[in-house]
């Protein structure tokens, strides 16, 4: 039995100092600054944020009001560089 | 985040630590159970389940009873199982020592049957409810296994093992129902089906 | 592409437009062939499944109904729908959502799609035989595996094979930011073959002694839903509904939380299926524990999707996609608080052992997953085949019948399942008088089988005149992306500098 105790304890200390590795790195390297942009990578200019990408066959979209994006809340986001998808994160 | 392989590093020790905690580790202390003695009995228990039961484990996991039938019995104050009568103990790691594949069951649409073998030792209502349990049991919605018994025709004497069915289950004139050799394993099996001996971690 | 040619064209806000259309049509066009392979294939599954669910709900309250036939006894034709289901429909289904994805938000084509088709292929052989083998005698009462053993080492060779082109599209990915789907496809497409093949080995060719059995089973059946179908389920509604409504997640801080915690704490959950079992207290305990976390990572989820679609909730109204995800994405933190607390002692000793679970298993594979990837593929689908769906009414019926139906089914089995479980436990209720007591529900059940199967029927007929563009010719409001039109507006230059 005392073997599996060894086991587990070891796993245990080592999953954890990685973890706790992991998350200095993370800091150390900035990975939580401007987290938010990431959400914002699935857009383009094709299919730009405040467009809708789907509706029903052969009916006409949402009426203006409904789409009506509000925009201080758009502002807030901090876009990347709207001319290309991707790149700016890329290169921090 | 561009950082593939730290992810792949994270998915990695995550799904690492719940293989060892629930694979590995009961591996580890349940692996090298074998059958105990207990107190005064003579010997150790369980036994291995052998012969024609071995074929009828084979038929109850094929026709899948382990879909409405546990075979386990809940501690004491933990449901009813006791005082359902189906079990006089709970049951443990022990008694599941020999079944392959161990069918304990997630589903009572029917009774538990870890000690059928005890409350019901006769071959002749196993027999008779499997072919269709209707007869013994009004209302059940448990499936009719007929297709384990055959119909033939009686020559001289009706065989020994044929079903005495009741009139308005009764079949033409001149037939008979007999188990056959499944049906006969399935119930070797039941009967087997005995987890009321004493154990050192369960004593009743 | 060299930064001279790119530099030759102007890039006004049209043509930067025309750009990004034509590399997302190129990207959905590379996995036109494999992904509606396993989208046909699934669906052709999704009736197979449901024809055989109907006949074994309806055994459930009218046992002569089909008695005479051996190969469609209860437990047979409930575990073929199991299984068909499982590996047929929502892991196919499953693997065509996920290549789609991955070869998107990488920005890159789909890798090896001739193999992937081969892979396809032997997939669903090794389905189809399984399939029989389980109606034909050969079946295995392990719950979730009950396919005759020589179908496991096919099927974990065919996603292998998956996962590999997966992971070497993901390789070539031009997108530098890994989107948060990416982590959770990531993470289902290495989870299912270790779950897969350690249940397997562990079970069916070296079992293990005794309950060990039955600890392998639950952590896989469990990490089936939780690690796999759950994951990829995610991975569609991060997608999606950010990308139909046009907004960015509300928190990607709480998504990527919510990723780790699902990692963590979904993988140790499974045993809390053996509660009041013979095994080791700890061990309980320790999925126990493990179930109740599950709130963080449904929590985060939840308050993710609420907040991003809240000022948009009547869009559901115009779309297809986001009304199907957004009923799946509501159902998955039901299913996930109503499965903490199904794991709790106190309610477990009740709701053990009855069809509470069933229904509760049909909320999580049914009501979040299935219905989210009817979502994704009223999606996916037209930008494969370059056709618009054949009727906006037909879409309708899909939703409120197969919407109406599992609703209709998940409240009259958890009911039933409650009472069967209190009456169970009170020794003074003759067992007879409980299985009468379930009759009228079990009854309901099939009513509600039998509107899923009609949204289903209906769903395939959709899905069929699409692959042969039947119906009226419409591009609109789908945006379908044609490579060659915008090669005429842009030419064949590399990126917008
Ligand atoms: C659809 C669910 C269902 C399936 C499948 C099923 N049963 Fe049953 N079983 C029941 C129900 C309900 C009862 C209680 C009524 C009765 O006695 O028939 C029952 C009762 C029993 C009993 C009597 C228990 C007692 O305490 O008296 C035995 C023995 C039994 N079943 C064996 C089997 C075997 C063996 C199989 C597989 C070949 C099987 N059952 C498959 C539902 C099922």
């Amino acid at each position: 039995m005392h073997a599996v105790y060894w086991v587990i304890y070891g796993t245990v200390i080592l999953f954890g100092v990685t973890v706790v590795a992991a998350f200095v790195w993370a800091i150390r390297t900035h990975q939580f600054q401007k987290f938010q942009q990431g959400a914002v990578s699935i857009f383009d200019p094709d299919e730009p944020v405040g467009e809708m990408t789907d509706g029903f066959p052969g009916e006409s979209g949402p009426p203006p009001e409904v789409l009506d994006c509000d925009q201080d809340e758009l502002s807030k986001l901090d876009p990347p560089d709207p001319t290309v998808k991707g790149t700016s994160i890329r290169h921090e | 985040m561009n950082h593939g392989p730290l992810i792949f590093l994270g998915v990695f020790f995550t799904f690492a630590s719940s293989w060892l905690a629930l694979v590995f580790t009961p591996y580890v202390q349940l692996q090298h159970l074998t059958a105990a003695k207990s107190g005064e009995t003579a010997s150790s228990y369980p036994r291995p389940i052998a012969g024609l039961a071995l074929v009828g484990q084979r038929v109850y996991s094929r026709d899948g009873c382990m879909y409405c039938h546990t075979q386990q019995v809940r501690p004491e104050g933990f449901g009813a199982d006791f005082e359902r009568g189906w079990g006089p103990r709970r049951t443990v790691a022990r008694d599941y020592i020999y079944d392959r594949p161990v069918m304990l069951g997630t589903m009572r649409t029917g009774p538990d049957l870890a000690n059928i073998g005890v409350r019901q030792p006769s071959v002749e209502w196993h027999h008779l409810h499997l072919y269709n349990p209707r007869i013994t049991s009004p209302g059940s919605i448990m499936p009719s296994y007929a297709f384990l018994y055959r119909k033939q025709k009686i020559v001289g004497q009706p065989s020994d093992d044929a079903l005495e069915l009741p009139e308005e289950y009764a079949i033409e004139p001149g037939y008979e129902i007999v188990p056959t050799e499944e049906a006969r394993a399935l119930v070797a099996y039941l009967l087997r089906q005995d987890r009321t001996y004493p154990l050192p971690e369960a004593e009743q | 592409m060299s930064d001279a040619v790119a530099a030759t064209v102007e890039w006004t806000p049209e043509k930067r437009r025309a750009y990004f259309a034509r590399e997302r049509a190129g990207i959905d066009a590379s996995t036109r062939l494999p992904v509606l392979t396993f989208f046909a294939a699934s669906v052709f599954w999704l009736l197979v499944g449901t024809t055989l669910a109907i006949i074994a709900s309806v055994k459930m309250h009218w046992p002569e109904f089909l008695e005479s036939f051996s190969w469609l006894t209860f437990g047979r034709a409930r575990s073929a729908h199991l299984d068909t289901m499982a590996y047929g429909w929502t892991a196919q289904v499953g693997l065509g959502v996920s290549l789609w994805l991955i070869a998107r938000l990488a920005r890159a084509p789909l890798r090896w799609p001739r193999l992937l088709v081969g892979a396809a292929g032997l997939w669903n052989a090794a389905v189809l035989a399984g399939a029989i083998g389980v109606l034909g005698g050969q079946m295995q009462s392990v719950e979730w595996l009950e396919f005759p053993p020589f179908v496991a080492p096919l099927l974990a060779l065919a996603f292998v094979v998956i996962a590999m082109s997966a992971l070497t599209t993901f390789g070539d990915r031009q997108e530098g930011h890994i989107y948060v789907s990416q982590w959770y496809l990531f993470g289902a497409l290495f989870w299912f073959p270790w779950l897969y093949v350690v249940a397997n080995v562990l079970i069916l060719f070296q079992p293990v002694r005794g309950v060990l059995q039955a600890s392998v089973n639950w952590w896989f059946a469990h990490n089936y839903l939780g690690l796999y179908l759950t994951p990829i389920g995610l991975a569609s509604a991060y997608y999606l509904i950010p990308k139909v409504i046009g907004r960015p997640v509300y928190s990607y801080y709480l998504s990527i939380i919510g990723f780790w915690a699902l990692a963590f704490f979904y993988n140790s959950a499974g045993i809390h299926h053996l509660i009041g079992g013979p095994m080791p207290a700890w061990l309980i305990t320790y999925s126990i524990v493990a179930s109740v976390m599950m709130l963080i990572p449904v929590g985060t989820v939840a308050i993710n999707h609420h907040m991003t679609t809240v000022n948009h909730f009547r869009l559901v109204l115009y779309s297809p996609t986001l009304r199907f995800i957004v009923f799946g994405a509501m159902s998955y933190t039901a299913v996930s608080v109503q499965g903490a607390l199904q794991s709790l002692r106190t309610v477990n000793e009740v709701s053990h052992f009855t069809h509470y679970t069933v229904a509760h298993a049909h909320l999580g594979v049914y009501a979040f997953f299935t219905m989210t990837m009817f979502g994704s593929l009223y999606y996916i689908v037209p930008r494969l085949t370059k056709w618009e769906w054949a009727s906006a009414r037909l879409i309708r019926l899909h939703f409120w019948m197969t919407a109406g139906g599992i609703m209709l089914y998940f409240l009259s089995l958890t009911w039933a399942g409650w009472y069967q479980g209190q009456m169970l436990n009170d020794a003074n209720v003759p067992f007879m008088d409980i299985v009468k007591y379930t009759l009228p529900y079990l009854r309901t059940r099939s009513i509600a089988a039998v509107m899923l199967a009609v949204g289903h029927l209906v769903f395939a007929y959709l899905f069929v005149l699409n692959l042969l563009h039947r119906g009226e010719p419409r591009r609109d409001p789908t945006i379908l992306g044609d490579v060659k039109e915008y090669r005429d507006m842009i030419g064949s230059e590399g990126a917008p500098q």
